[in-house]
C-alpha cells in the first residue's frame, strides 16, 4: 500500500461534541478530587478527515458548524501532561 | 422450509439485574437447565453449544455444572454483540447440515459502574484513554446528537424512549428496573454527557439466557410451538462508518454494520421489514434505539419521532419495540444480552409474554444487537 505523510489544516468545523460530566476510570491522566469536566468532540478538517479531539470551551458556548482550530492544552493538574485539542475561533488560547 | 432450517424448540432466562451471591456461571446454568426443560431434552442430548460470557469467566465451563458429555463447547467473544454471535453461529452449526441439536448460552456479571474497555483491546494507543475519549458514553452522545442535528428531531423523543423501557418493563417480572418513570424524571435526571441523562442509558447487570436449537423438520420432537430462525446475520463495521472508539472519521460517510446485517437479515428470510410484527433492538442508551429504528429499516430515518410520540412502538402500537423493556430496563450484561431479545421474541410469537403481550397474533420478529468496536447482529424469527 502507498502510504504518503499529509500534513492535515489546523482549522476545522465542530461536527459533533459532547461533555465528560463524570470522571473516567484509568487510564485517564486525571484522577480523584482532580477531575474537572471536559468537551470532546468531532472536527471536520475539510476534505481531509473527521477527529476525535479535547474541546476547550466554556459551558454553552459551543455548536454544532462552528469553525475551530487546533491548540495544545495541559490537562493534567500540574502541567505535566499536554495533548491536542480544538477551541472555538476567536477564544484565547490557555 | 428447506431441509437445514432451524427451530427454536426451547428457552430459559435467569432474570436479569443484580443477584448478590449468584455467579454469572451458575445464572448461566439455571438458564440451560430452563432452556432444556423447555425443549423436554437432557444435557447428554446436546451436540454443541456455543457460549459467550464477557466478564463471568469461560461459557464452556458451565460443563462443570450441567454435565461433562464431551459436548463440543466452543467460547464466543464479540462485546456487546457476543450472544448474537454466539446465536449466528449456532445458526450455521445446524444449518450447514453438521448437527442437529445444540444450544447457545450467554450469561454475565458485571461490577457496577461504566465499562471500561482498556485502548489496547481495540488497537489503539494508551492516549486515547489517557486524555479522556475511550467512554463510550460519549460516543453514543456524540453519535445522536449528530443525528437530532441531521434529521431535525427534537430531543424529547430521547426521554419518550426510556419512558416506555421502564413502562414495558414494569410488566417483565425477568426485568432489572420495574418501576415505570415519566419523560419528566428522565429528562431532569443527572446529566451523563449531553444530551443523555443517566436515565436514557442502561447499566451493566447480571443475567443468563440459554436457547436450545435443532433442525426446523424434527422441531415437533421438542415443542408444539416452534418458532423458525429465518436468518441470522452479522456483520463488521466499514470504512467511512461512525463506530464506538473512533479516533478519526472517514470525510465520506457510509452505512453502518447495522444497516447491513439487517438488510442482508431480511433478504435471507425472504421477509420484509414491513412485515415485522414485534422488533427488539439495541437501545444502550435511548438514541440507540432511535438511530437503530432507521438503520434497521423499521422505519425511514427522521419519521421515528412521529412514530414514537404518537405511539406506535408501544406494546399495543404497529411497531412494538423493545416490549421487555430492553437493555434500559433490563440492564445489560453483555453475554447474555442478544439473546434476552430473542427470548423475548419466541414468548411475544408463542404468545404467552403475558401483561406485556404484542395483540394481534404477531407472526414475525426481529432483533438487532449492536456492539464495540462496529459489529451488528439481526435475526428474523416467524412462526
Amino acid at each position: 500500500v502507498d502510504v504518503e505523510i499529509h500534513t492535515l489544516s489546523t482549522e476545522g468545523t465542530l461536527w459533533a461534541f459532547t461533555e465528560q460530566l463524570f470522571p473516567p476510570k484509568p487510564p485517564y491522566a486525571v484522577q480523584g478530587a482532580d477531575f474537572r469536566p471536559y468537551f470532546v468532540g468531532y472536527v471536520e478538517l475539510a476534505g481531509e478527515v473527521i477527529v476525535e479531539s479535547r474541546i476547550v470551551a466554556t459551558p454553552g458556548s459551543l455548536r454544532i458548524g462552528q469553525p475551530v482550530r487546533l491548540i495544545t492544552e495541559a490537562f493534567a493538574p500540574h502541567g505535566d501532561v499536554v495533548t491536542f485539542a480544538f477551541t472555538p475561533d476567536g477564544s484565547s488560547t490557555r | 422450509m428447506s431441509a437445514n432450517d432451524v427451530a427454536i424448540v426451547g428457552i430459559g432466562m435467569h432474570p436479569f439485574g443484580r443477584t448478590d451471591g449468584v455467579s454469572g456461571r451458575q445464572q448461566g446454568a439455571v438458564a440451560t437447565r430452563a432452556a432444556l426443560a423447555d425443549a423436554g431434552i437432557n444435557w447428554s442430548d446436546v451436540q454443541f453449544a456455543f457460549g459467550g460470557s464477557d466478564a463471568a469467566g469461560n461459557a464452556d465451563a458451565l460443563v462443570a455444572d450441567l454435565g461433562l458429555t464431551g459436548v463440543e463447547f466452543v467460547n464466543v467473544s464479540n462485546g456487546c454483540a457476543t450472544g448474537g454471535s454466539a446465536l449466528a453461529m449456532a445458526d450455521r452449526a445446524i444449518r450447514s447440515g453438521a448437527y442437529e441439536l445444540g444450544v447457545a448460552i450467554g450469561f454475565d456479571k458485571h461490577p457496577p459502574g461504566a465499562f471500561n474497555a482498556l485502548p489496547a483491546q481495540y488497537g489503539l494507543g494508551d492516549w486515547y484513554g489517557e486524555t479522556g475519549m475511550m467512554l463510550t458514553t460519549q460516543f453514543f452522545a456524540m453519535k445522536v446528537q449528530r443525528y437530532l442535528y441531521e434529521h431535525d428531531l427534537h430531543p424529547a423523543v430521547l426521554a419518550a424512549i426510556a419512558a416506555k423501557a421502564y413502562r414495558n418493563g414494569a410488566l417483565n417480572p425477568n426485568a432489572w428496573r420495574r418501576t415505570p418513570m415519566s419523560m419528566e424524571e428522565i429528562a431532569e435526571s443527572p446529566m451523563v454527557s449531553p444530551p443523555l441523562t443517566k436515565y436514557m442509558f442502561c447499566s451493566p447487570a447480571e443475567g443468563a439466557v440459554a436457547l436450545v436449537l435443532c433442525r426446523a423438520d424434527s422441531a415437533h420432537r421438542y415443542t408444539a410451538h416452534p418458532v423458525l430462525l429465518r436468518s441470522c446475520v452479522m456483520r463488521t463495521r466499514r470504512y467511512g462508518t461512525f463506530e464506538v472508539f473512533s479516533p478519526s472519521l472517514a470525510p465520506e460517510r457510509a452505512d453502518g454494520p447495522t444497516v447491513q446485517a439487517a438488510s442482508e437479515a431480511f433478504e435471507q428470510a425472504g421477509i420484509g421489514s414491513a412485515d415485522v410484527d414485534v422488533a427488539q433492538i439495541q437501545d444502550t442508551e435511548s438514541g440507540a434505539e432511535l438511530m437503530h429504528m432507521a438503520e434497521t429499516g423499521l422505519c425511514a430515518h427522521g419519521d421515528q419521532e412521529k412514530l414514537i410520540l404518537t405511539g406506535q412502538t408501544e406494546i399495543g402500537g404497529r411497531l412494538p419495540i423493545n416490549t421487555d423493556g430492553g437493555c434500559l430496563a433490563n440492564g445489560e450484561p453483555i453475554g447474555a444480552s442478544g439473546l434476552r431479545q430473542v427470548h423475548e421474541n419466541v414468548l411475544q410469537l408463542r404468545g404467552v409474554a403475558g401483561a406485556r403481550q404484542v395483540p394481534g397474533d404477531p407472526k414475525v420478529a426481529f432483533t438487532h444487537v449492536y456492539g464495540a468496536p462496529g459489529v451488528s447482529a439481526c435475526t428474523v424469527l416467524s412462526t
